[in-house]
């Protein structure tokens, strides 16, 4: 990374869920860096605690059962040791989040202008009047064709492409510092998720937001993100460059994902999908969470993979094996 | 090549009720539609959300009836059958579902689900149901003591590992595949697309295999349609298709997948402006003139062709300007 300064410093980040069954170990000691203007991508399969992750750093899990343990420091200020009425003025603030489904995100009982503006007022000391403005204004922004008489539309009216556009409105209306977009073009179309991220790209080199794209495609990462994290059981198991990343993975879960993804550029022999399941967040296992599933773990001199956790280490691409080697083919 | 499914003309206008705006309007889900499929041979049928492709499905399934049009099997006309010979059509094509969760009866076990279409069709196999249930699980990966346990035990790549011995029960020669892996992360999507392939070609059935995922496709079908509001954009062999796209809108669905290579040149991308008509009220002519990026480059005289008439297929594509879609390049 360049020496751009830093805006968000994650260390050692666990929540666990307390439920019937037991305790679930959602997030196992995530560290991430963000410098200011940056996108990170975080990729992962379901169950990774990418959602869960981005959720923490919303502080939504404030007031619930769940145990947050960790820093998440954003701009000097440890966000896990606010209270939910602190946190308040942080969020659509400085940091905030825009969802995988809008439709389920906004009020259907408000028209759409009204929950940008309240989200606008939250914030500053303006009118009412001045407020429906800005969301107007806002709503031109993200490309929302004659706004002023969509501010008046509610969510239901729009279509899935512009209900996106108008979440991204709502989520940018106070030029926060720090966006989580949560799967925000899994529910959409192909060419309309090319629009979306076309867009966040632009009002991101306008306003300098950084970006957090948690995402299962890898497609979407190789075209946005400047860095890119895969997770897997909680933890993070690679962290590098978007370019570093795809040139040469390094850690055999990478290398499985990327074996077991049909292209669309060329003929694929027959996909290698990664054996096994992943783990149970439930009893996680004493070594590599990916252990199991990998086809290298027995190469590795007293089933250490299965012993002993190895550390997220490297200079710049960084790799979360025993096996360290970066850039070996499988 | 044999073909084992012959689409032609195949229309369905769901009525849509007055009151609103207009009296006794139409949805036109499918607006005349042609295609094949040959033994053993997989048909991906992709398009974007209300483009159709799932009512096509359900047409072929004969869980709807079509507005107009023909649907044979083998040569058998399918919109005449009735009773007996509606059930024996039903043992030849079978479907998987999107989603496995709620394709299955959660208080059914997974044993009984997939005998569920041996009892129905009352037939006994050679060794009875239980030895041929048993059969098909092992064959797409199930362990045996699976049998009694109920759907919500398992993973989703399970589940759907469930719905696919389901509809192989009843050894049928096509499957209707609708969306069968997006509901998986890939690297059980990878598990089941193989699980697929193997069974092709143990099997020789045949696959419509509905898609929104393009990548999928390309890696699974033999020949591709691409629809549009109703329409076929294009149509024909999968490596013709994705190596020279031919119709405007294949182009640009093409390009809008973000590719998993960074710095992929994107210069040559094609942006489609606004949102999808409304199938209710398609527009004139040309279906997909609205959004077409070559439209707006034509003189008047081939933009009043547009507009005023459907195109006809010319070499896979539904475009009146297909020579100048290809100069555009």
């Amino acid at each position: 990374m360049s020496a751009t300064e830093t805006l968000l410093a994650v260390r050692d980040l666990r929540v666990a869920f307390p439920t019937d069954d037991g305790v679930v170990h959602a997030v196992n000691g995530m560290d991430l860096t963000l410098g200011k203007g940056e996108t990170i991508g975080l990729v992962g399969e379901s169950g990774s605690g990418k959602t869960v992750t981005s959720q923490a750093l919303l502080g939504l899990f404030k007031g619930t059962p769940a145990t947050v343990t960790g820093e998440i420091v954003l701009d000097g200020t440890d966000l896990n040791t606010l209270s939910e009425s602190a946190m308040l003025a942080y969020r659509g603030k400085k940091i905030s989040m825009i969802f995988q489904d809008p439709l389920s995100a906004m009020h259907p009982f408000y028209p759409v202008g009204s929950q940008i503006a309240e989200v606008y007022r939250t914030h500053n000391r303006v009118s009412r009047k001045a407020a429906a403005e800005v969301a107007v204004d806002m709503l031109g922004r993200v490309g929302i064709p004659d706004p002023r008489r969509r501010a008046a539309g509610y969510p239901h009216e729009f279509s899935g492409g512009m209900r996106q556009r108008a979440m991204i409105a709502m989520a940018l209306v106070c030029e926060p510092e720090l966006l989580v977009a949560d799967e925000p073009t899994t529910a959409l179309d192909v060419t309309v998720q090319a629009q979306i991220l076309d867009l966040i790209g632009e009002l991101q080199a306008e306003t300098g937001t950084a970006v957090i794209m948690v995402t299962h495609d890898l497609g979407v990462v190789a075209q946005v993100c400047h860095r890119v994290a895969v997770m897997y059981g909680g933890m993070c198991m690679e962290v590098a460059s978007v370019d570093d990343l795809f040139a040469a993975p390094g850690h055999p879960y990478t290398q499985g994902l990327l074996a077991s993804m049909p292209s669309l550029a060329e003929e694929t022999g027959r996909l290698r999908p990664i054996p096994g399941f992943p783990p149970a967040l439930l009893d996680l296992p004493a070594g590599c969470l990916f252990a199991d599933r990998c086809p290298r773990a027995s190469s590795v001199a007293d089933d250490r993979c299965r012993t002993e956790l190895p550390l997220l280490s490297g200079a710049g691409h960084l790799s979360r094996c025993h096996l360290g080697g970066l850039g070996e083919a499988a | 090549m044999t073909e084992l499914l012959e689409v032609r003309d195949l229309v369905k206008h769901f009525p849509v009720r007055s009151g609103l705006f207009r009296a006794a309007d139409a949805l036109k889900a499918v607006d005349g539609i042609s295609f094949s499929i040959g033994v053993g041979q997989t048909l991906g049928l992709v398009g974007e959300s209300g483009c159709g492709k799932s009512t096509t499905g359900r047409l072929v399934m004969r869980l709807l009836d079509p507005t107009s049009g023909s649907i044979r099997l083998a040569g058998e006309e399918i919109g005449a059958l009735r009773g007996a010979a509606l059930q024996e059509y039903r043992r030849r094509v079978q479907i998987v579902f999107q989603n496995p969760a709620s394709a299955l009866n959660p208080r059914q076990s997974v044993g009984t689900a997939i005998a569920a279409p041996l009892l129905a069709q009352g037939i006994t196999p050679p060794g009875g149901v239980k030895a041929r249930v048993r059969d098909l699980m092992d064959r797409v990966g199930l362990r045996p003591d699976h049998y009694n346990r109920f759907p919500h035990e398992f993973s989703g790549g399970q589940k759907q590992r469930v719905g696919i011995a389901r509809a192989l029960a009843l050894d049928p020669r096509l499957i209707v595949c609708d969306e069968p892996v997006s509901a998986l992360d890939v690297s059980v999507q990878a598990q089941v697309i193989n699980l697929l392939q193997d069974i092709q070609q143990e099997t020789g059935v045949a696959y419509l295999f509905i898609s929104h995922d393009l990548s999928v496709v390309r890696h699974f079908a033999d020949q591709v349609a691409v629809m549009y509001l109703g329409h076929l954009a294009e149509h024909g062999p999968t490596s013709d298709v994705f190596a020279a796209p031919k119709h405007p809108y294949t182009r640009a669905l093409l390009s809008a997948v973000p590719s998993p290579s960074p710095g992929a040149d994107r210069s040559g991308r094609i942006r489609l402006a606004g949102d999808l008509p409304s199938p209710s009220d398609p527009p004139s002519g040309c279906v997909f003139r609205t959004r077409c990026p070559l439209y707006a480059a034509l003189g008047e005289e081939r933009q009043r062709l547009c507009r005023e008439q459907a195109p006809a297929s010319v070499s896979g594509a539904a475009c009146h300007h297909v020579a100048a879609s290809a100069l555009a390049e």
